[in-house]
């Protein structure tokens, strides 16, 4: 996986957020209209089978854009080079995502 | 990390990507932990506890930085994207 | 630079030079008469000549054409003879250093090899398609590539644009403003073979290594806009890349 291509992975995953992020900013704004709780939570995740699947989506999406700028800044400003702990690291993000959108569903 | 030593001269674009990777160093440090949160929906009491908690004030202002950096990292980001992509 | 050998004016000029070699070095202090409308290039000529003769610094044309005369000025990288020193000084003070990630050879003379060693790796050179043409390539003065090409090609190589970047500073294989810079004239050559030049830019450390910090358009003294060119870069890769034309 060259740099060349992470770069085009980092571009397409921050335009994919921003369609994400606007869906979940919208569910957010939503749900603030009444006081958190978890059965409110979950009675909109557990509203439709699309939720689940959406949240999956946008978790492997966030997980995989955080992993790629921690690359770039841990190689920049720490000196990092090897891949092994990158991909470590995506791993655990896109586990640690994957299990609450399981969760919720 | 080399300091940045361009010191007065430092320019527009330069605290914008700068903000820019911060902004999205901050957002990064809490989205495995946003992740491990909700995966708290297993248990709806642990949940509810947490949720209680986070109504403290302090939580309630780091929520409002995170909000405002995932402000800037977005504007600071489609900047950048439209500066690299778009035609000009 | 005009004025007596030995006598010192009433105000001076605190000036510290980075003297030294690639084994390391430090700064030395010497006080510079002033001479209103001085350049940093009088001053270091000064110091040359009346207070260190072993000074090591690079000047040619003296009058901003030629670019030799680059180094860090107060921490910001300039042209030693475009640069009046009253302006820049801090409190009377000035700080001359090498020019920022460059090798020292001595003093404020730099090593250049790296320079242009990014540039043959950027492949910023023309490169001819082929096969040869049969005739002549006809490109009009306002033809839109060939103005891409006008607005990339005076770039004079003096390496102030590599100094003011914090991403070749920090990543070693960044191909640098100056290179992606030609890279980016010789793409929009329609004579030349563009594939071999993104390619070359789609390398380790090539365009996407850039963060859009903007300082080389900031301090190139000859209004470059190698951040441009880079983001033009940018473009093309993706175009191509999604194109499976990479």
């Amino acid at each position: 996986m060259t740099e060349f291509r992470l770069f085009l992975i980092q571009r397409i995953t921050s335009g994919l957020l921003l369609l994400m992020g606007a869906v979940h900013l919208v569910v957010l704004l939503v749900a603030m209209q009444a006081p958190l709780s978890a059965a409110a939570i979950l009675a909109r995740t557990h509203a439709s089978p699309f939720w689940p699947a959406f949240y999956a989506v946008f978790a492997i999406t966030a997980a995989t854009h955080a992993a790629l700028g921690l690359r770039v800044i841990a190689r920049e400003w720490l000196g990092w080079r090897g891949t092994a702990w990158g991909i470590g690291l995506w791993t655990v993000l896109v586990a640690v995502g994957l299990r609450a959108a399981w969760i919720i569903a | 990390m080399r300091a940045p030593s361009l010191g007065h001269r430092a320019h527009f674009a330069w605290w914008g990507a700068l903000l820019r990777r911060l902004s999205g160093l901050a957002l990064a440090v809490f989205l495995p932990l946003h992740f491990l949160a909700l995966g708290l929906a297993a248990d709806a009491a642990a949940l509810d506890t947490f949720l209680d908690w986070t109504r403290a004030p302090l939580v309630r202002a780091s929520e409002i930085a995170l909000a405002a950096a995932l402000v800037v990292h977005l504007v600071s980001g489609v900047q950048l994207l439209v500066q690299e992509l778009w035609p000009w | 630079m005009s004025g007596p050998d030995t006598a010192l004016p009433d105000t001076a000029l605190v000036v510290d030079l980075w003297r030294g070699d690639a084994g390391g070095g430090g700064l030395v202090r010497y006080r510079v008469p002033v001479d209103p409308g001085q350049t940093i290039l009088d001053v270091l000529t000064w110091v040359q000549r009346h207070a260190e003769p072993g000074l090591a610094y690079r000047f040619a044309c003296r009058v901003g054409m030629c670019g030799s005369c680059a180094v860090m000025v107060n921490g910001v990288p300039r042209w030693a003879c475009r640069t009046r020193a009253i302006p820049v000084a801090r409190q009377g003070r000035l700080e001359i250093r090498p020019l920022r990630h460059f090798p020292v050879i001595r003093d404020l003379v730099v090593d250049f090899e790296a320079f242009f060693a990014r540039w043959r790796r950027a492949l910023g050179r023309f490169a001819p398609a082929s096969p040869p043409p049969d005739a002549l390539a006809v490109i009009a003065p306002d033809a839109p590539d060939r103005q891409l090409v006008d607005a990339a090609i005076e770039c004079i190589g003096c390496g102030i644009c590599l100094a003011a970047c914090d991403s070749v500073g920090a990543n070693p294989d960044y191909l640098g403003p100056a290179a992606l810079n030609r890279a980016w004239a010789a793409v929009n050559d329609r004579r030349d073979d563009t594939k071999g030049h993104l390619r070359a830019a789609a390398r380790d450390g090539g365009a996407h290594a850039c963060h859009a910090q903007g300082s080389c358009c900031r301090f190139c003294p000859v209004g470059r806009d190698p951040a441009g060119a880079i983001s033009g870069l940018k473009r093309h890769l993706v175009v191509a890349a999604l194109k499976g034309r990479l």
